[in-house]
């Protein structure tokens, strides 16, 4: 009878009655500031509400008594749970703590931007660029620790998978750009003269491109400009080497964005002790915006950047008495124009134009170089979807490039013009064959004024996916470019292009966190410019050469995306009968072994984004071209270690330091000849380190907005 | 021996009434889905799977909502919600007991990421979402919703293609024939997509 009274006694307890209780209440974070959109329910019954703007949430129990666990749930913040036992109405005040695990989505994260890759690529994000030791804000940095890419140590420029810094080309909304980097002088390194983060994607790819693009005998770099260039915001930031201000202001359906960036190594060098004496420290002033409108199915992007920069320093060859006084004085201009709209549901068009300005004079002791470029390019695009399976695009490119050189030396003068027109049409068709399936086929034909024949480059890629994680793919492309001829010291002979073939087999594993891709390839060279016996200044297109090798990355990510690594090794093996060598020989950019692990990881406690890269790169041969017999030198091998250390002192503050070769090792990078000297005079780093601090603040009205993207 | 009974007795009728608040909550969750107040059912699979995380009823209906959003809002961060989308699908194919309305979800994603840019992604996301949509039939050759939406989606394609007009129509009849025949036994089961069967019928009128 008691079980029976018991049991009878509990069940009464849940009969349902027809009485409400309302449980009203109110949810505010640390500052007291309202919380919208938190789940709160009644943890057994699962009655509940959501707050509202003003944080006040209302629950209806449908009982007369309520005896649970209150729970409040929000994506950014962490839960809480609280016991009520209440048989009346009654009010609640809740206060939630941020989630420690959302505050790197809020601060550092970019959304994630639609890529237009290329195939075969590797594309990456500004995010990938900024937050990498050893490549801050430096997009070439980034490129030179992914596979097959790798950095001339002496001029910062870009190599691609054994082909010299010439064979790489950047493209800005599929247009090429004439000067991506900024100016060097010396031994000083360049590095791209570009912000990351006025691009929404850049792909990366070391060969076998499409018939797109062309004038690339290695591979290319594709940055795509920004759809949205995001709320309206003000930047400013000072650091070691400069100042810089910027400001994005957003309408109805269209926005712009200004960027002026003070460079000055005067307070710099003095500080760190360089390799050369300043007498008047690089300095540079540079103006960047972006203008972008929306139509209906359509856009306008156009991009702009202007650089003035003056630098002047006295290198000396040690252990040789020969100093020399180097001077630069540059002007640089960039116009960049993209319009694109779809003219049929399934029909693109994209006109893009390219414009570049460059004014250079440069001295050497008493004699003064001035180099005036004009480069124009434009370029018609038509996309075309014939069905799910099968699309297509067509199109044309014309380039007009006019290069004016006036040598000064004591009472000479002299004047040399180089002109480049070149025209171009393309066509590319993407079919997929079926589910595993797919296949791409392009040709692109060029003329050149110069050359009676047109030429042609097919290329084509074959790729096969079993399952939805892995792909093998294979493509075959032909490549031409022309030889740069603009110096007083060559006489192109011969009319016409040097050429490459590529051959790469690519096999791909991508699964969640995990990347894996592997490459084998093979380049056979034709037509490289190779000088007479008889005359060192006078070159054919009679030289030959191969690279062949294989790539290996691998990127990974632990389960809350805090530590993100990637691993990239290079083999090559490359020789060259080019230029002044009449006999293969392995080139002096080439560096046999490449590896580089790149790590990045994201401290709670600490508000800290840390990261530390280390590359390795195996000695190179390098050749005395003053010699008759090639004899080669060989540099040290390289270990750099880099690091850096963005640290979150408020919101929208932010410290950044960054220290390039941490363990201030001094290798000998390569060698520099004089004519006349049988000396193979050293280069090694200009500095022991480089090193960087910086602060950013940001005024938004996001309060969550900051520049840890701009660093 | 009584104690133990009234032990028995009591905590059973606990668990019964968990279970009760459970499908309670379920039902609502559902009804609002079936209402289309989709912030409201989302409220309501949110708290159950806070609560367990393993449920995978409230699991389906959250994700099957997220990308139903996803088509009407356009929403900034797409390409993020999608990658979540399929690796949510991903984990539940490996333990779930309905892998077909799975395959079915993720169908309708993998649509989703085409018709964000159709124009380049048209050609590499067709035969994936064609091949998840004959996934789910491998699992259940009679779930009507991979039916539906394998059919909606060939007739779709019809502007640029040649399609089986015929042979995807007797896919819809069969649809709207099975969606008919459901007897409801399990009330949370997925039963939605009927007018879409109906909506994609009227490509049938021309045969």
């Amino acid at each position: 009878m008691k079980s029976l009274f018991a049991f009878v006694l509990v069940l009464s307890s849940s009969i349902v009655f027809a009485q409400q209780i309302h449980l009203k209440g109110s949810v505010k974070d640390s500052l007291a500031q309202p919380i919208s959109e938190v789940n709160v329910y009644l943890v057994d019954s699962f009655y509940g509400s959501v707050s509202d703007s003003s944080g006040n949430f209302e629950i209806i129990v449908p009982d007369s008594i309520v005896q649970e666990s209150i729970r409040l749930i929000h994506k950014d913040f962490l839960p809480i749970e609280q016991t009520i036992y209440t048989t009346t109405d009654c009010v609640l005040s809740f206060t939630l703590v941020k989630d420690p695990s959302k505050l790197e989505e809020i601060l550092i994260s970019l959304s994630p931007k639609k890529k237009e890759a290329l195939s075969q690529s590797i594309s990456f994000t500004a995010m990938d660029v900024v937050s990498t030791a050893s490549s801050p804000g430096n997009i070439i940095g980034l490129v030179s620790n992914l596979p097959s890419g790798s950095t001339n140590p002496l001029d910062g420029r870009l190599l691609i998978r054994g082909g010299d810094a010439n064979e790489t080309n950047t493209y800005i909304n599929r247009i090429k750009v004439f000067s991506p980097y900024s100016p060097k002088i010396g031994n000083t390194a360049v590095r791209s003269k570009f912000n990351p983060f006025i691009f929404k994607g850049m792909s990366f790819s070391s060969g076998g491109y499409s018939a797109e693009f062309g004038e690339a005998l290695s591979g290319i770099l594709d940055l795509q400009t920004l759809d949205d260039l995001g709320e309206s915001r003000k930047d400013y930031s000072v650091s070691s080497v400069g100042v810089s201000a910027g400001t994005i202001v957003k309408g109805e359906g269209n926005a712009y964005s200004v960027h002026l960036n003070y460079l000055n190594l005067a307070p710099y060098t003095k500080v760190i002790k360089q390799s050369y004496q300043s007498i008047k420290p690089f300095e540079s002033l540079s103006l960047e915006s972006s203008f972008q409108t929306f139509f209906k199915d359509g856009g306008y992007k156009l991009f702009t950047q202007m650089e003035v920069s003056k630098v002047k320093i006295i290198q000396d060859y040690k252990p040789t008495p020969i100093v020399d006084t180097l001077a630069l004085q540059s002007y640089q201009g960039y116009i960049n124009s993209y319009l694109y709209k779809n003219i049929l549901p399934f029909l693109k068009l994209e006109v893009s134009t390219g414009i570049g300005l460059t004014k250079q004079d440069q001295g050497l002791n008493n004699s003064l170089m001035n180099l005036y470029d004009i480069e124009l390019l434009q370029k018609v695009k038509l996309s075309y979807s014939w069905s799910n399976y099968l699309s297509s695009f067509v199109g044309v490119e014309y380039q007009k490039s006019i290069s004016t050189i006036d040598f000064k030396e004591a009472l000479l003068y002299d004047r040399l013009r180089f002109d480049m027109n070149r025209f171009s049409a393309f066509v590319q068709n993407n079919w997929q064959i079926n589910n595993d399936l797919s296949l791409e086929l392009g040709l692109r034909a060029t003329k050149y004024p110069k050359v009676n024949s047109v030429d042609i480059q097919p290329r084509a890629l074959l790729k096969y996916s079993w399952n939805t994680r892995e792909s093998l793919g294979f493509s075959y492309g032909k490549f031409t470019q022309n030889f740069d001829d603009k110096s007083r010291e060559i006489i192109l002979k011969q009319p016409g292009v040097m050429k490459v073939e590529h051959y790469i087999v690519r096999y791909n594993y991508s699964y969640k966190r995990r990347f894996i891709q592997g490459e084998v390839f093979y380049k056979n060279y034709n037509r490289l410019a190779l000088a007479s016996m008889e005359n060192n200044h006078e070159y054919f297109l009679n030289g030959k050469g191969y690279v062949k090798g294989f790539d290996v990355f691998y990127k990974s990510s632990n389960k809350s995306n805090r530590f993100k690594y990637w691993i990239s090794y290079t083999f090559l093996d490359s020789k060259r009968k080019a230029l002044y060598w009449q006999d293969y020989l392995q080139p002096d950019y080439i560096y046999k072994h490449n590896l580089s692990l790149v790590s990045k990881y994201w401290i709670d406690a600490l508000k800290s984004q840390l990261s530390v890269t280390y590359n390795y790169s195996s000695p190179r041969k390098i050749y005395n071209p003053y010699e008759l017999h090639p004899i080669s030198y060989k540099t040290s091998q390289v270990n750099n270690i880099s690091f850096s250390w963005a640290y979150l002192l408020k919101a929208q503050k932010i410290i950044y330091l960054s220290v390039d070769n941490l363990l201030g090792l001094n290798p000998v990078y390569g060698y520099t000849f004089l004519p006349n000297n049988n000396h193979a005079i050293e280069q090694r780093p200009v500095a022991k380190r480089f090193i960087y601090i910086g602060f950013m603040w940001t005024a938004s009205k996001d309060k969550r907005s900051n520049q840890l993207e701009n660093l | 021996m009584r104690k133990i009974i009234t032990l028995v007795l009591i905590a059973s009728f606990f668990s019964l009434q968990a279970q009760s608040n459970w499908n309670t909550a379920m039902q609502r969750g559902v009804d609002y889905f079936e209402k289309g107040n989709l912030t409201q059912a989302t409220l309501v699979f949110d708290r159950l799977l806070d609560s367990n995380p393993d449920y995978e009823m409230a699991a389906y209906y959250k994700r099957l909502i997220v990308i139903m959003q996803g088509f009407r809002n356009s929403p900034v961060d797409l390409d993020a919600l999608i990658e979540d989308n399929n690796q949510d699908i991903e984990k539940w194919l490996l333990k779930s007991t309905m892998k077909d309305e799975w395959y079915v979800l993720q169908g309708l994603n993998h649509t989703l990421d085409l018709i964000s840019d159709p124009m380049s992604k048209g050609f590499v996301k067709s035969p994936i979402i064609i091949e998840s949509y004959q996934d789910a039939l491998t699992f259940n050759s009679e779930n009507p919703r991979a039916l539906t939406l394998l059919a909606d989606f060939n007739f779709n394609s019809a502007r640029f293609m040649k399609i089986d007009l015929e042979q995807n129509c007797q896919l819809i009849q069969k649809a709207l024939l099975l969606f008919d025949q459901n007897t409801g036994n399990d009330l949370f089961l997925p039963s939605w997509g009927k007018q879409s069967a109906i909506k994609a019928q009227e490509n049938c009128s021309t045969l």
